[in-house]
C-alpha cells in the first residue's frame, strides 16, 4: 500500500525551477532514500510533503490525503527531523523532549526510553548548548521518534556524524522499520542509502533521474565486471573481464607482477555521475 | 485551543526564562533604578510616587516588549517556532503560553513599583489593572516586531527605537507638561496620565478604553503575521 505519492510535483521560485514534474511513491513500512547533491531539491520535497511549503503544481498525497490538507491527528503521527528545526539551547535534553511529550500527551517515561535508544541517557540533564554536534543530532532524532510516528521524515540524519553515531542511528531506523514505520530520508551519502534503503530515487536539478531498489539499479548499470590491477612497479591498469582480457590477466598473474586486484563494481555514485555528469556531494 | 499546548509552552518558557540572563537583567534594572532614585534623591519635587510612576511607565514600555521580542526572534531564528507549528501549536496558544511567563514576571516587578509608590488598596487594584494592560500591549508589540523580522539582530534593531519612544515620551512629558497632549495617542502616555491621578475615574476609564482597543488591533496583526510566517513562498 502506498504511504506517500508524489505526482508531477513542480516548484518554481522567482522563475527558477526547483522541482520539475517529480513523480515517485513510497510504500508503507519501507525505508526510502532520496539522494541528490546539495541544492537538488530534496529538502523542498520534504517541506512540501510536511505542508510547510506549497507546490507550484502537482500532487503530494500521504495515506490517501493531500499533504496540504492533513488533519492534526495525522500530522501528530508524523515525525520530522530537519536540520533547521533546532533545539532549545539553554534547556536540558530531558526538558527539550518533555515539551514534546506534554504537547502530544505522551507518557513521560518515553523520554527515558528514547534517550536510551540514542545513547543519551547519561546526558539527560545536560544543557543542549553543552552537547557535541553528534549528540545534538541524536537528540534531534530522539525528538522525531519519541511519539512513535507511523511516518518519519529524516533530512540528512547522519550528515557530519562519526561512524559509531551513524551506525547507532541506522540501527534505530532498522528497528523502526520492524515496527512498520515508513521512513523517508534524504542523503547525499550513497553508502548509507545503499545499506539502509529498500528503494531510492536519485534527484538532480529537480528531476528524478533514477528510481528503484539500490541493488537492482546497480545491476542495471553494471554492464561488465571491471577489475583494477596494481603492479609491483606501482602502475595501475583497469581491465574489463572479457574473454580476451581474461587471457591478459592470466599472463600477468603467471608473470607474478601483480601486487593486488580489486573489483570495480558500479555503485550509486558512479551511476549518478554517469547519468548527470556530477557527483553526489 | 489546546490547554495542553499552552501549559507545555508555559512550563518550557518559565524554565528557559530563568536561564536567560540577558532577559533576567531587564527585569531587575528598572526596580533597582527606581529604588536608587527614590532613596537617594531628596527634593520635594520628586516624591516616591513620582519615581514609581516614572519608572513603572518606562518599565512597561521597555521590558515586556524587549523580552517577547527577544524570545520570539530567537525561536524563529533557531527553527524551534517552525517545529512548534509542525506540532500544530496555534499562534494564540503560543502567545498565551510563552507570554504568560513574561507577563507574570513583569507583573511581579510592577507590583514592587506599586509598593514604592505607597498606593491605597483601591488605588493598588486600579494600578495593577492598568499595568497589566500596558504589559500585554508591549508584549504584543514585541511579538509583532519579532514575527516581522528575519533574525534576532534585525528584531533588536527595530525594537530598540520603538521601545525608547514608547518609554521616553511619557517621561519627557512628566518633566514638561506642555507637550503631554502630543503623546496622548501612546498607551504608555495614557497609563502615565492615569497613574498620576488614580483617584480620577475618568482618566482611568479613558486609559482602559485606549489600551483595550490597542490590544485588539495588535492581536489581529500578530495572528496574521504568524499565519503568514507559517507558509513560506
Amino acid at each position: 500500500m502506498k504511504c506517500i505519492e508524489i505526482n508531477e510535483l513542480s516548484k518554481v521560485i522567482a522563475g527558477k525551477i526547483i522541482l520539475d514534474k517529480v513523480t515517485f511513491h513510497v510504500d508503507e513500512g519501507e525505508i526510502f532514500g532520496l539522494l541528490g547533491p546539495s541544492g537538488a531539491g530534496k529538502t523542498t520535497i520534504m517541506n512540501i510533503l510536511c505542508g510547510q511549503r506549497k507546490a507550484t503544481s502537482g500532487q503530494t498525497i500521504i495515506n490517501g490525503i493531500k499533504s496540504e490538507m492533513l488533519p492534526d491527528d495525522v500530522l501528530k503521527n508524523i515525525g520530522i527531523m530537519f536540520d533547521d528545526y533546532s533545539l532549545y539551547d539553554r534547556l536540558s535534553c530531558f526538558d527539550n523532549l518533555l515539551l514534546i511529550t506534554d504537547i502530544l500527551k505522551i507518557d513521560k517515561n518515553e523520554i527515558f526510553n528514547v534517550l536510551r535508544k540514542v545513547g543519551l541517557e547519561d546526558s539527560k540533564d545536560k544543557a543542549v548548548s553543552k552537547l557535541s554536534k553528534g549528540m545534538k543530532q541524536r537528540l534531534l532524532f530522539a525528538r522525531a521518534i519519541i511519539h512513535k510516528p507511523k511516518l518519519l521524515f529524516l533530512d540528512e540524519p547522519t550528515s557530519s556524524l562519526d561512524p559509531s553515531t551513524t551506525l547507532l542511528i541506522h540501527n534505530v531506523i532498522r528497528d523502526l522499520k520492524k515496527e512498520k514505520t515508513t521512513v523517508f530520508l534524504t542523503t547525499h551519502n550513497m553508502h548509507e542509502a545503499h545499506k539502509l534503503c529498500d528503494n531510492i530515487a536519485l534527484l538532480s536539478n529537480g528531476k528524478i533521474v533514477e528510481y528503484g531498489n539500490p541493488d537492482e539499479i546497480c545491476l542495471k548499470y553494471q554492464s561488465e565486471l571491471e577489475v583494477a590491477l596494481t603492479f609491483d612497479d606501482g602502475r595501475i591498469e583497469k581491465l574489463f573481464l572479457t574473454n580476451k582480457n581474461i587471457d591478459i590477466l592470466y599472463n600477468y598473474l603467471k608473470n607474478n607482477c601483480v601486487k593486488s586486484i580489486h573489483s570495480s563494481d558500479v555503485n550509486l555514485e558512479t551511476i549518478f555521475i554517469k547519468l548527470t555528469g556530477k557527483g553526489l556531494k | 485551543m489546546s490547554i495542553n499546548s499552552i501549559k507545555a509552552i508555559f512550563k518550557k518558557q518559565c524554565k528557559d526564562l530563568w536561564k536567560n540572563k540577558a532577559i533576567l537583567i531587564q527585569f531587575t534594572l528598572f526596580p533597582f533604578l527606581c529604588l536608587m532614585m527614590t532613596f537617594l534623591i531628596k527634593t520635594e519635587q520628586f516624591t516616591h510616587m513620582f519615581f514609581a510612576n516614572l519608572f513603572s511607565t518606562m518599565y512597561i514600555g521597555m521590558t515586556p516588549l524587549s523580552s517577547m521580542n527577544s524570545i520570539i526572534a530567537e525561536e524563529k531564528e533557531s527553527g524551534t517556532l517552525s517545529m512548534l507549528r509542525m506540532l500544530r501549536v496555534k499562534s494564540v496558544e503560543y502567545f498565551i503560553g510563552a507570554g504568560s511567563s513574561v507577563f507574570l514576571m513583569c507583573l511581579l516587578v510592577s507590583i514592587s513599583f506599586g509598593f514604592v509608590a505607597g498606593y491605597s488598596f483601591s488605588q493598588f487594584i486600579m494600578y495593577i489593572v492598568i499595568e497589566s494592560l500596558g504589559i500585554i500591549i508591549s508584549m504584543i508589540i514585541g511579538s509583532v516586531i519579532a514575527m516581522f523580522t528575519k533574525n534576532q539582530s534585525a528584531a533588536t534593531s527595530i525594537a530598540t527605537p520603538i521601545r525608547m519612544m514608547i518609554s521616553f515620551f511619557p517621561m519627557i512629558s512628566m518633566l514638561n507638561p506642555d507637550i503631554k497632549c502630543y503623546f496622548g495617542f501612546l498607551y504608555t502616555q495614557q497609563i502615565n496620565n492615569s497613574l498620576a491621578d488614580l483617584s480620577n475615574n475618568e482618566k482611568f476609564f479613558d486609559c482602559l478604553k485606549i489600551t483595550s482597543i490597542t490590544i485588539v488591533v495588535l492581536v489581529g496583526v500578530f495572528i496574521l503575521l504568524y499565519k503568514k510566517n507559517n507558509k513560506q513562498e
